[in-house]
């Protein structure tokens, strides 16, 4: 699915709610791959502050960014370039990052363990390779301020000892879950329990975000499509033609088959065997003996 | 540990950026830059964007998060100045994306507890939607609709001859001697993974693909081997039943 260079910003602003509403209706479609020579890139900010100016290799591309969105796609050079987020003319964090023809990326924006720090932002690839039929790449991505952290889905654990900066990759089927993160050593609540409508095809990004130990935790939710590869539901297994395996048959019908023909040969045999009486059986066997 | 990145983590990130990723370079350092600068705090109202710049309408946030997002106390906000070049910007840490525990995997090859093995290749549907059984009855064909190896949901579904008229009995033909309790291993590489039978049984052919659970793409994960068993109708040159095989992962 090449579908080249679609403008700057086309792209979605998701936050919680979306978590609640369902996906599908923010959603806009996104290429799955850049144009030859470009690069995606999707900013998401977990500041969960005040709204941002996107500022891209000194180019304002959003003015105001609300907390906990997602802007993007950003079709850009390969190359270097330097991000910045700023608010009432102030820089509040920036970065210099790469990207290389094709890659599409997240720059996620998030707050320091110290209060006192400039916010990261740490640079995710998005994997856009194909998910099969009725099914979801799900990453959970710890972007906040919390210790290492189990996500799980429907209360069973799937992703354990997850530290701000790591994300966890997950293929599954397409319906909604109940999500939590919980911190890995203990049990303290991080975020959650909140209900996650994962779409097939779909690569589904959660990002962690904020500080639990102020209630500031949050989701940021963003989806991209993926191409989807693989079979339907077969209608058959045809795992045998030849018969040789068989230990039983079915008996209707002409058969001429050879293991069908020795069989009735030897039936057929047998009841000569019979008719002939006992006399002829003894002498079979005397003559063998 | 309270909170935030341990620093061997951080540690390790930035060792990570410089072996991957080259251009990202060595200007962590230049944090210093921004803190430098100082901070206060500041609050912009809400703009809407315009135009071409619209990147779609911003969401409420969910009752069931946190409050907010505007009541939250403001960030450190460090104040533009000229010094702020894009040189004296660092580079963004580069994000780690942990490997699959187990790993996920396309299956290679099986081998069935009496040591027989065989190669698994990737097969789709014929036309008519029967799945495809590779035509070398000692190669068995995994379905690709369904999971694979490793996944937290799902069926992985091996399917093979049992017998076939031009090329005799098939490897599949050893399924009908397993039992339960008995231990599967598929692998593709370096990747093994190892599943022990929890039954076995006959499905009518033409019933198959209404058993919910051969194929389902949800519920627990598990491996299926299908091959054909049951009466054999020499007329039709087919099997009356399906035999399969079920078997969980084993931790």
């Amino acid at each position: 699915m090449r579908r080249g260079y679609r403008g700057p910003l086309r792209g979605l602003i998701m936050g919680p709610a979306a978590l609640v509403l369902g996906i599908g209706g923010a959603l806009a479609a996104a290429p799955a791959d850049a144009a030859p020579g470009k690069a995606e890139v999707y900013l998401v900010d977990g500041l969960l502050g005040v709204p941002v100016a996107v500022v891209l290799d000194g180019r304002e591309v959003v003015a105001s960014a609300p907390p906990a969105s997602v802007v993007g796609p950003m079709a850009i050079d390969a190359g270097p370039h330097v991000v910045t987020l700023q608010a009432g003319g102030r820089t509040i964090t920036g970065a210099r990052f790469t990207v290389t023809s094709g890659q599409s990326i997240d720059l996620v924006a998030h707050r320091a363990a110290d209060s006192g720090q400039v916010p990261r932002i740490v640079v995710f690839r998005n994997d856009l390779s194909p998910v099969g039929p009725s099914k979801a790449r799900l990453v959970v991505a710890h972007a906040a301020v919390a210790p290492p952290a189990d996500v799980r889905l429907g209360g069973t654990t799937l992703f354990h000892d997850v530290s701000s900066g790591e994300a966890l990759s997950l293929l599954v089927p397409a319906r909604s879950y109940s999500v939590d993160v919980v911190a890995s050593a203990g049990s303290d609540t991080i975020l959650g329990p909140v209900r996650l409508a994962v779409r097939a095809g779909t690569l589904t990004r959660v990002f962690a975000v904020g500080d639990p130990s102020n209630g500031t935790a949050d989701v940021v939710v963003q989806v991209l499509p993926v191409p989807v590869v693989g079979a339907g539901r077969p209608r058959s297994v045809p795992t045998g033609d030849g018969g040789q395996a068989a230990e039983s048959y079915v008996a209707d019908g002409p058969d001429l088959r050879p293991p069908a023909v020795a069989a009735a040969l030897a039936l057929v045999l047998l009841v000569l065997l019979v008719r002939g009486g006992r006399g002829r059986l003894v002498r079979l066997h005397r003559r063998r003996s | 540990m309270t909170a935030g990145l341990p620093p061997d983590r951080s540690g390790r990130g930035a060792a990570a950026l410089l072996a991957v990723l080259g251009v990202y370079g060595v200007a962590l350092v230049a944090t210093g830059v921004l803190s430098a600068i100082g901070f206060g705090t500041g609050r912009l109202p809400v703009r809407e964007a315009a135009g071409e710049e619209s990147v779609g309408r911003p969401v409420q946030a969910a009752p069931v998060v946190v409050p907010a997002a505007t009541t939250l106390p403001g960030l450190p906000v460090g104040v533009a100045t000229p010094s702020l070049r894009p040189s004296a910007l660092p580079s963004a840490s580069l994000g780690t994306d942990i490997p699959a525990r187990p790993a996920v995997f396309v299956p290679a090859q099986v081998v069935l507890p009496d040591g027989t093995t065989a190669p698994v290749v990737p097969v789709g549907l014929h036309g008519d939607g029967a799945l495809v059984i590779p035509d070398d009855v000692r190669t068995v064909g995994w379905w690709t609709g369904g999971s694979k190896v490793g996944e937290a949901y799902g069926s992985v579904v091996v399917a093979g001859h049992v017998d076939s008229a031009t090329r005799g009995i098939g490897v599949f033909a050893e399924l009908r001697q397993l039992v339960p309790g008995q231990v599967v291993t598929v692998g593709a590489g370096a990747h093994q993974a190892r599943y022990r039978i929890i039954s076995a049984m006959r499905v009518p052919q033409a019933q198959i693909s209404q058993d919910a659970g051969i194929f389902a793409v949800d519920g627990p994960p598990q491996l299926i081997l299908v091959t054909c068993g049951g009466a054999f109708d020499p007329v039709r040159h087919r099997y009356q039943d399906n035999l399969v095989v079920v078997a969980a992962p084993v931790a």
